[in-house]
């Protein structure tokens, strides 16, 4: 040991505290590995010091900062079967989330910590938070119960205006919504797209604007949207085509996916974000996949990657070529694909190829990723946390970065408040009884 | 080994029990926030460290030496007949006797390390605590960390029928 030692004085003054305090519980706490929840949620249950600071928002923020993309929790599915719940994990541990009752309400979307549900049967829209349980209902728009449309396309975002979508929970959140009609009068270019925007501030659907064209664009089957730099969102329609919704310009165009024969081949693709953060597209080849970019500069698009799946999935796991259905989900924010096969359902990281067996079950849809950090409810009250001064929540080591977030955290968060009060909490225990009796 | 050598430039810890530690510059600024105080030349030649006793505080001392850089003025480093990897081997059996001591004593230790900014230790004294949530049950948690339960039976309850899945 290099250290000398002197003494001058032989008393001992610090007893052991008896509690730790809140910043180092959060020291403990955000080192908890995020793929394990019921690591977090059981540290939650040591007492109420602990509860309180795992469902801080700050702590998002923190297992943010810590562990970069958050994981795929799992996923939603429209399996129709019973024994299956709304919510299938993919993590380390056990785990589960009350999902709304899949026999009412179709997933058709998620992202920025907010699932999107259709009713079946209804025109009526659910937007849900996984992680807080929070739910609002809202109508489908008006002009779409006028017109016969064809199967719309949809998609939900945090509205919040430069967010980093850390810590947006119970913040002001859009869902776009494109659907498409024909217009018996037209002599040509009959088929009209249109496409409106819910604010949940105004809780009301924005202006609608159209595109004519010479062939119908349905989304029915089609994997959900992707959304590109804030605010471009891309549809992959029936017939093989991307429909671009911008939601800055207020503008709609549609253009073709690369190789794609007309007719009926759109479930070979499925949209993703490319390493650049650009529109990407997965092409389904056989047993492979050909990962497309789209060029900012000119719009086209150019394959720059090809995945031989039979090399990566493990032996075995054999693909379903009948149904050519391979890739059914693709999980934005974590960039993992979901290949199906015999065997179940893989999930593939694309930066590292790393595979993962993630579910015995298999079905024949495209399904609907989580990615999110998973925290606690507070029991003190989720709005409580809304008037908590983000000074103290948000700041503390990570010094620069934070601090000039906090005066953006705060206007979240007073937006925050008054969306969340129109939000309903409903009794999860329901739900989750439900879901686990379906088990 | 490496060796204390001549001529380095040595700084002296203060606990508030008045105990003196004198230890080289490089070993203190293993902490970030004696790196800053240096630094910004606020430390002359004595620190004060409030809130840490000397038997904390020696312990710092003692990981602060253990994991400081090798790299000496004269070149001749332990890392220059070491491999790198057996180093790191060696490190991580030195933490793990380290870290063996009783609940109070990992406590302060994790206050230090945030105090003093020190990651290694941190990351080193909060771990037990982590192994000990992921493997153990809840009274098992608690009982470590001597935590008293402020739950409500009722409370405690229902959070544990509402997350059944994180008690399986």
């Amino acid at each position: 040991m290099g250290a000398a030692l002197s003494r001058r004085q032989a008393t001992t003054v610090c007893a052991p505290p008896p509690e730790l305090p809140s910043e180092l519980i959060e020291e403990i706490l955000f080192r908890l590995p995020p793929d394990d929840p019921a690591c977090l949620l059981r540290a939650s249950l040591i007492c109420k010091a602990w509860s309180h600071t795992a469902s801080r928002p700050g702590f998002r923020r923190r297992l943010h900062k810590r562990h970069g993309a958050a994981p795929v929790l799992g996923f939603l599915h429209n399996w129709d079967n019973e024994c299956i719940p709304h919510f299938v994990p993919t993590v380390a541990s056990s785990f589960s989330l009350a999902a709304p009752d899949w026999r009412s309400w179709q997933a058709i979307d998620c992202r920025h910590g907010r699932a999107l549900f259709c009713s079946k049967g209804a025109w009526e829209l659910l937007v849900w938070e996984p992680i807080t349980g929070a739910q609002q209902r809202l109508a489908v728009p008006p002009a779409f119960k006028i017109c016969v449309p064809f199967e719309p396309a949809y998609a939900v975002f945090c509205a919040a205006d430069g967010c980093d979508h850390r810590n947006c929970l119970g913040g002001p959140f859009g869902v776009a919504f494109a659907f498409c009609f024909e217009d018996e009068d037209a002599a040509d270019e009959e088929y009209v797209t249109s496409a409106c925007v819910y604010s949940s501030e105004h809780g009301t659907w924005g202006q609608l604007i159209s595109m004519r064209s010479e062939f119908m664009i349905s989304f029915e089957n089609s994997s959900s949207g992707v959304l590109i730099r804030r605010s471009l969102l891309y549809f992959l329609s029936n017939v093989g085509s991307i429909l671009e919704y911008d939601l800055a310009r207020h503008g709609l165009t549609e253009f073709d996916a690369p190789n794609h024969e007309s007719g009926n081949d759109a479930e070979r693709f499925n949209l993703m974000v490319s390493e650049g953060g650009g529109l990407g597209l997965c092409e389904e080849l056989d047993v492979r996949l050909k990962l497309w970019t789209r060029e900012v500069s000119d719009g086209t698009m150019m394959g720059n990657r090809v995945i031989h799946l039979d090399n990566l999935l493990p032996n075995g796991a054999r693909m379903d070529a009948e149904t050519r259905l391979i890739v059914v989900g693709f999980a934005e924010g974590a960039n993992v694909i979901f290949p199906n096969t015999f065997s179940g359902l893989f999930t593939i990281e694309l930066q590292s190829d790393r595979v993962k067996k993630v579910c015995h079950d298999r079905g024949s849809c495209k399904l609907i990723p989580v990615v999110s950090f998973y925290t606690p409810v507070d029991r003190g009250g989720y709005q409580d946390l809304l008037s908590s001064t983000p000074s103290q929540e948000v700041g503390g080591e990570e010094g620069g970065e934070e601090e000039k977030t906090a005066d953006e955290a705060q206007q979240l968060l007073d937006k925050g408040s008054n969306t969340i009060k129109e939000w309903c909490f409903v009794d999860t225990f329901e739900r989750l009884s439900h879901d686990l009796n379906t088990r | 080994m490496a060796t204390r050598e001549a001529g380095k430039k040595m700084i002296m810890l203060k606990s508030p029990d008045g105990m003196e530690f004198e230890v080289e510059e490089a070993v203190a600024m293993e902490s970030q926030t004696i790196r800053k105080m240096i630094e910004d030349d606020c430390a002359d030649t004595a620190i004060l460290i409030p809130n840490i006793n000397s038997k904390i505080l020696s312990r710092v001392i003692e990981y602060c030496n253990k994991h400081v850089p090798t790299t000496g003025a004269t070149g001749a480093a332990a890392s220059d007949t070491v491999a790198p990897a057996a180093l790191a081997e060696d490190l991580k059996i030195w933490d793990a006797e380290f870290i063996k001591v009783n609940r109070a004593t990992r406590f302060d230790l994790i206050q230090a390390a945030s105090y003093l900014n020190i990651k290694g230790l941190l990351d080193l004294t909060s771990q037990t605590t982590i192994d000990t949530i992921s493997d153990n049950s809840l009274e098992e948690i608690r009982s470590f960390l001597s935590t008293k339960n402020d739950y409500l039976p009722e409370e405690e309850q229902t959070i544990r029928r509402e997350n059944q899945w994180a008690f399986q």
